[in-house]
């Protein structure tokens, strides 16, 4: 209840209220973040688009759009190149890249601290055992359980495994009240650590195909996406979306610590057990159906607090659309790079978003020396 | 460890106060770890007087201001206008009272405003119950014109006065349509120059006598004597002395609690007591 109470407001957002504050503050910032939120909805359908007309098959999404719109002949192929391959991809492109980046700010919103990434710190980690679990044992030891979720399994088992990883580092990151990076960090070394050589066990019992499989998800990569693993991984991701939205508010508040946010009456055990769900949610399912894609988290909401700063009501959806249109970049990159092969989308992220992790550490150096 | 139903905590509470209003602390304990910081407290505070805690440094005054704003668990009873203080009453206590701790850390980069507005947040800006505004709340603390700068880059003292004014957009005004509010300070000037110190404890001061309640962990016994209508000292987690500034602001009083000698005069202007530290004498120890 104090969850919703403490984001519902929107104090003193009168233009009144605005002159009154000496007008170059805040007033500015969240005018200036929705203009960015605006615009970020228009670069997510150019890009949208583009990705649906970009690729190795030449097809005219206006001549397809026509055909299906207003009737007219559209040969078959291309028609089945747009619903079958390009849409699906699409979406799930979205809804990863909306998910990594939404599950980034809210981890570092929940750590209070711009570094923490799911992929550096391990959640990642965690969800990719409970997938390659899947991948070895899905048709054997744990053949009941697929039986029983269908395609919700594997992201369902991301979903624990990434759940684990983050309530494992909370506890180890976590002393009164502050986070330290360093320890957070070496947390997540070990756990990957950890949760590599459960997966090394688990190649050595997979036949030849499985450990193709395994080899190629761990990359990342979109290729492919049907619409069954769209739905697989769509309600966790949505779930994990609206969640982080309604914790806005609560996240805000917890910019001043833990015991300020209990002072203003927030229940912070709830948020925090609200916010690891979420995470794990949206990186569990992530990870589930398109493989370790990292820096997404770090780079898009790093990016957006530069452009409209950390109040989460803003830099949440913010990231949502980013992030989305960031993978579709992405993944139209790989696409058309070394077409018509693919690079998997996973090595071209890290391109990107590694060197740029590096500029953030040489722009703060403090971040992880001061904590 | 005490369970009573609402409605006794309530009548246990007015009949050892005699007041409703006010916070009763009643034999309260506070166990960190395997230590034990606090030993059966007793005191009550009242609105419309400004509290001061005083006593040496790791004498429990911060844990006892934790406790009492619901950081730390206790044992032991602790009401605020008659509403246990406890986790389950969080919202109730958050619209009732603010908490300035001695350290905020902000994690990102905000504005001042932004951190002001965290506080308005609370109660809201509308309606009949609204917060302070962020504006009248920078001008509280002489920080008119600070509205859009970085908070990080600001001093500590400058930080620490955002924060009081983030705390006052909280509580409101002293007096709200449920009762009076609270605000409890942990050491709210010890990083202020000497004019803010007393622009702060004037404005405390100030908010209590308007029938609000002010409880303040202090360490400058001179402001306390200049401002406290209530002193509460404590030594070695328990309350050693608590009456006025002039009962418990005594050298035999405050040598003993400090353990070092602590001359105390009167001011000339109006008799309360002052402390001169010149050629104390300290000895080492405890």
């Amino acid at each position: 209840m104090s969850l919703a109470s403490l984001s519902a407001e929107d104090a003193g957002d009168t233009p009144a209220a605005s002159s009154r504050a000496g007008h170059a503050g805040a007033g500015d910032r969240r005018r200036r973040a929705r203009l960015v939120l605006l615009a970020l909805a228009g670069l997510l359908v150019v890009v949208a688009l583009a990705s649906l007309s970009i690729g190795a098959v030449g097809v005219t999404l206006g001549d397809y759009l026509h055909a299906r719109l207003f009737g007219g002949e559209i040969p078959l192929r291309d028609r089945l190149v747009i619903e079958v391959i390009r849409l699906p991809r699409m979406v799930l492109g979205m809804l990863v890249g909306a998910g990594l980046a939404v599950a980034g700010a809210v981890m570092q919103g929940l750590f209070r601290n711009p570094l923490a990434d799911p992929g550096l710190i391990g959640v990642s980690a965690g969800s990719s055992l409970g997938v390659a679990a899947f991948i070895v044992l899905g048709s054997t030891v744990l053949s009941p359980v697929s039986a029983l979720l269908g395609f919700h399994a594997v992201p369902l088992a991301a979903f624990a495994g990434g759940l684990a990883a983050t309530f494992c580092l909370y506890r180890l990151g976590q002393s009164q009240g502050q986070t330290s990076i360093a320890t957070l960090l070496l947390a997540g070394i070990a756990l990957s650590a950890i949760v590599f050589a459960c997966v090394g066990v688990l190649i050595f019992m997979a036949d030849d195909q499985q450990i193709r499989d395994l080899n190629f998800w761990q990359l990342g990569s979109l290729a492919g996406a049907t619409w069954e693993k769209t739905l697989a991984a769509a309600p966790l991701i949505l779930a994990s979306l609206a969640g982080a939205r309604l914790m806005a508010g609560g996240l805000n508040a917890l910019f001043l610590g833990e015991a300020a946010a209990g002072h203003m009456g927030l229940d912070v055990e709830r948020l925090k057990t609200a916010a690891i769900f979420c995470v794990a949610g949206a990186v569990g399912a992530s990870v589930a159906v398109a493989g370790g894609i990292g820096f997404v988290g770090i780079v898009v909401p790093h990016l957006l607090r530069l452009l409209m700063g950390p109040d989460h009501r803003y830099l949440l959806p913010g990231c949502a659309l980013l992030g989305a249109s960031l993978l579709l970049v992405a993944d139209t990159v790989a696409r058309v790079l070394v077409a018509p092969a693919e690079l998997p989308i996973g090595i071209v992220m890290a391109l990107v978003g590694g060197p740029f992790f590096l500029w953030i550490l040489l722009r703060r150096k403090g971040l992880i020396a001061g904590v | 460890m005490f369970h009573f139903r609402s409605d006794e905590k309530a009548a246990t509470a007015s009949a050892w106060t005699g007041d409703r209003n006010g916070l009763a602390v009643r034999g309260l304990g506070v166990t960190l770890g395997t230590r034990r910081i606090l030993h059966d407290i007793s005191l009550s505070a009242r609105v419309g007087e400004l509290t001061a805690i005083i006593g040496p440094n790791g004498s429990g005054k911060s844990t006892l201001l934790k406790a009492v704003t619901g950081e730390h668990a206790h044992d032991g009873e602790a009401l605020l206008a008659s509403v246990r203080v406890s986790p389950d009453n969080r919202r109730r206590l958050a619209l009732m009272r603010g908490v300035l701790a001695q350290h905020t850390s902000v994690a990102f980069s905000l504005t001042v405003e932004e951190v002001v507005r965290l506080g308005v947040s609370v109660r809201g800006a509308h309606g009949p119950d609204a917060a302070m505004s962020v504006a009248e709340a920078l001008e509280a603390v002489d920080l008119s014109g600070f509205a859009g700068r970085d908070y990080l880059k600001l001093s500590g003292g400058e930080q620490q006065r955002v924060q009081l004014a983030r705390v006052l957009c909280q509580v409101g005004a002293p007096v709200g349509p449920q009762g009076p509010r609270w605000i409890f300070l942990d050491e709210p000037v010890s990083s202020l120059d000497i004019k803010h110190q007393l622009w702060v404890m004037r404005f405390v001061r100030d908010f209590a006598k308007r029938g609000g309640g002010v409880v303040a962990v202090m360490h400058d016994l001179n402001l306390t004597a200049m401002f406290a209508d209530q002193v509460v000292a404590l030594r070695q987690g328990r309350v050693h002395a608590a009456g006025t500034p002039q009962e418990v602001l005594t050298r035999a009083l405050m040598s003993e609690l400090y353990d070092c000698d602590v001359p105390v005069g009167e001011a000339p202007r109006d008799g309360s007591p002052f402390v001169l530290p010149h050629g104390a004498r300290v000895s080492p120890g405890t």
